[in-house]
């Protein structure tokens, strides 16, 4: 135990990581009780050969430059009998060894260290940042291999910091990893004189959050004449392509609150914080919008803004009108616009001598801020990341942080915590960062660091070990079928092969699941699949046209023969005997409805339609074998069926009426 | 391999002394913490979990799987009062175990509930009703959801 056979110069990226200064003793310290604590418990000899559970005591990958003796000590790791011991001889928390077997992937790519050492003070050297073995910010090895994937099982943290960073659109302004922004997230700022009023946009530039809280532009910490000089150079962006509201009638608001229920907005948007996350909250939409652009945004969505998420619905001139007259009367908070509001109010057009100063001004701020780098404007700029490169933030190097007069501990993560908690925290000078900011939370912050960290690692991997999630190009198929697709923005909510958002399910492999005949009545007239969701699909007036061509699509494009040939079984009333034994004896209906019985988790098996007329059988026994491959967080156990058992309960469930449900004991 | 996971407690706690000690040390001498963000608060603080055992592991493991398995009919603190759990009544006659309710789960032994986890209810003569996860979670998965059930009953006891 007392000889160290390090080597750190074959393996780039593991041990030439340091700590800041002022964790060293305490991780000197730490480490003495480690190995004190190691040595003390180690086993005296390796398991028996030959057991599942055991490993070798050195587990190699040369591929990854694995040479890992910690199943030397660490014996326990796959056994799950062991999950209660205390170090060394614990078992590995969680499921992540059953998908990273140690044998492929060894210990040290996740966890660092140094791997050759055959003393515990050696191999348990600190990583990166003096915590990468601890924790949460064990995560931030995964980014090593997953590359780009947003959604990590396994890795909540990095999971929730990559949609941070990407939500706050960090790499607008920094090349981040392999991030490649297509357009500018912020609409396009042409004619929004014409769009809202002055007070609005003093309110939301100076901080977004205190018209929206889900507002995603982040909050820039400059003076107020200079938010001032930015309205006044924002109120010269006039021009706006005509719209004729001489055809919307008054309308009237009681029937405009109906269809926003019926059209389901809140799916999306949420209403004074309740209801969906997916766009901007509209409770005081009635402070920023005039009612020609609500008209026009209901009524031609995608002429008046192109890059909206939001789908065209297809509502007449008079519905238009009462959507528009509830939002304006209903969602109007005249205390937004109050002096009480924001002291400011009442001085606003006052900060300057003269109006061409103030535009002046105006327009010098908004090109030393890139504004441009996120939003169109007329006779718009090039754009140009102005902050740092974040990619390889692990090479950074003590002294090149700029501490300022903080009096932090000094890790990069901590500079990387702090600073995207609080960017001025590190100026000298007040008023002077270019970055704005997006008031994280410290445990935001915390998976935001763990994320830029993440991406940040330089090491060179294999390709077999990289991990890429495909990138969020135009899904649309072509010909009328991708043109519906587009105008009601199905991947808004559903993805398609893991590429949209995920909302609602994905719709991929839709064509192989649902009987046509099913999906034009349901696009027709949409309802509730799963009691337990809140989100709904809304009711998008479909013509019959629509919704057959739509269907057709479906049928044609978003299927696996593979799965449809999966149907094709012969199956008579033992098939249908033996599935309904299956059926029973699953507890389905814990969590399946049939007639007025059962559970509200999943499906209804009968209410709207019943399962012979939604589902194609394929479908079910892929389903019913492999449900997870699918959908990996489905709550319905996986049952470990056999074919046979599939295609039995298949058969049976194709039978099943509100009146015959089996008898559930 | 998590070297330290035995010793974590004990290495998060020096640490965090360490790095308390240094924050209050420097503060004194030099230039007053920034707005919004406490001086000696840091990195490792909202990132490593306090007293990381092996059975805290455990626990956090188990809280995973029961948060989006068990819940949804057994009640997030146990009560056996889930979103679904009125439906299973009305359908199977049998409510979901209360794990919060001592009276509950004196009779229930471990093995019985490890099988009836893996095997369904039927497995221990219980009710349907209760469906089978054992190719669903891993072994240790199953033990830690397992613990984390116990340590509800606890929980609610707790004064």
């Amino acid at each position: 135990m007392r000889s160290c056979r390090k080597n750190p110069a074959g393996r780039p990226g593991l041990a030439r990581r340091r700590t800041g200064g002022s964790l060293r003793p305490a991780i000197a310290l730490g480490l003495a009780l480690v190995a004190l604590a190691g040595c003390r418990a180690a086993p005296s000899g390796p398991p028996p050969p030959g057991d599942a559970a055991s490993l070798p005591a050195v587990l190699e990958n040369d591929s990854l430059g694995v040479h890992d003796r910690c199943t030397s000590c660490h014996t326990g790791l796959l056994d799950a009998s062991h999950r209660l011991d205390a170090e060394p001889l614990t078992a590995h928390p969680g499921h992540l060894l059953d998908i990273h077997p140690p044998r492929r992937f060894g210990c040290t790519p996740c966890h660092g260290g140094v791997g050759e050492a055959t003393a515990a003070r050696e191999a348990h050297a600190p990583g990166i940042d003096g915590v990468r073995f601890a924790g949460d910010a064990t995560e931030i090895a995964c980014g090593k291999c997953h590359v780009n994937e947003v959604t990590l099982d396994g890795a909540p943290h990095l999971s929730h910091g990559r949609e941070l960073v990407r939500r706050a659109q960090c790499d607008g302004c920094h090349q981040i990893g392999e991030s490649a922004r297509s357009g500018r997230p912020g609409p396009d700022l042409s004619g929004i004189a014409a769009r809202t009023n002055p007070i609005w946009l003093f309110r939301w530039i100076k901080n977004p959050r205190d018209y929206a809280s889900n507002a995603r532009m982040p909050r820039f910490e400059i003076e107020d004449r200079y938010v001032d000089a930015l309205v006044g150079y924002l109120l010269t962006f006039r021009t706006e392509a005509p719209f004729d509201t001489t055809a919307f009638p008054a309308g009237d608001p009681t029937r405009g609150g109906n269809l926003v229920r019926l059209s389901f907005c809140i799916s999306c948007h949420s209403i004074d914080e309740k209801g969906g996350t997916g766009a901007i909250d509209l409770g005081r939409v009635g402070n920023k919008l005039p009612r020609a652009r609500l008209l026009r945004i209901l009524a031609a969505t995608h002429e008046a803004d192109p890059g909206t998420l939001m789908p065209q619905y297809r509502f007449t001139n008079a519905q238009v009108a009462d959507v528009a007259a509830y939002l304006s009367e209903q969602f109007s908070d005249p205390s937004f616009s109050s002096a009480d509001a924001d002291a400011a109010l009442p001085r606003l057009g006052t900060y300057w001598p003269t109006e061409a100063e103030r535009i002046e001004v105006g327009r010098r701020v908004f090109k030393e801020l890139r504004c441009g780098n996120c939003h169109a404007f007329p006779g718009g700029e090039q754009w140009i990341r102005i902050g740092p490169i974040l990619s390889n933030l692990e090479d950074k190097k003590d002294a090149e942080i700029p501490w300022g007069r903080t009096t932090f501990v000094r890790t990069l993560a901590d500079y990387v915590w702090h600073k995207v908690q609080t960017p001025e925290v590190y100026a000298t000078v007040p008023h002077q960062l270019k970055m704005p900011t997006y008031d994280f939370t410290p445990e935001e912050a915390r998976d935001v660091t763990i994320a830029l960290l993440a991406q940040a690692d330089a090491e060179v991997l294999p390709d077999a070990f990289v991990v890429r999630s495909r990138s969020d190009e135009s899904l649309a198929p072509p010909g009328e079928f991708g043109r519906l697709v587009q105008r009601y923005r199905c991947t808004s909510c559903h993805s398609v092969n893991g590429v949209g958002r995920n909302i609602s399910y994905d719709l991929g492999l839709e064509g192989s699941r649902a009987r046509r005949e099913w999906l034009v009545r349901y696009l027709k007239l949409p309802y509730t699949i799963r009691p337990i969701l809140t989100v709904r699909m809304p009711v998008f007036n479909l013509t019959d046209e629509e919704a057959r061509v739509l269907a057709d699509g479906i049928a044609a494009d978003w299927r696996d023969p593979r799965i449809d040939a999966l149907g094709d079984f012969a199956s008579g009333p033992r098939e249908v005997e033996a599935g309904r034994r299956l059926f029973e004896a699953g507890g389905c209906m814990s969590c399946h409805q049939v007639g007025s019985k059962g559970g509200y988790v999943g499906p209804s098996f009968t209410s709207g339609a019943t399962v012979g007329e939604q589902f194609r059988r394929g479908w079910l026994v892929q389903w019913l074998q492999n449900g997870h491959d699918i959908k990996p967080d489905v709550l319905e156990p996986r049952y470990g069926f056999s074919r046979d058992e599939a295609q039995a309960l298949t058969a049976y469930l194709m039978t099943i009426t509100p009146d015959a449900p089996g008898s559930p004991r | 391999m998590r070297p330290g996971r035995g010793t974590l407690p004990m290495l998060a706690v020096l640490l965090a002394a360490v790095l308390v000690a240094w924050g209050i040390g420097c503060r004194k001498g030099s230039s007053p913490g920034h707005e919004g963000v406490p001086p000696g608060s840091s990195f490792a603080a909202v990132t490593l979990q306090q007293g990381r055992s092996p059975l805290d592991l455990s626990l956090t493991t188990g809280k995973a799987v029961y948060d989006h398995y068990c819940a949804i009919c057994h009640g997030e603190t146990g009560g056996g009062d889930g979103f679904n759990s009125y439906n299973v009544k009305e359908t199977y006659g049998v409510k979901p175990t209360a794990f919060a309710d001592s009276t509950e789960t004196a009779s229930l032994k471990d093995s019985e509930a490890l099988t009836a986890i893996r095997k369904g209810g039927l497995a221990v003569g219980k009710s349907a009703a209760m469906p089978p996860w054992g190719h669903t979670l891993t072994p240790g998965e199953v033990a830690d959801v397992w613990q984390y059930a116990r340590s509800l009953t606890e929980a609610a006891h707790q004064p």
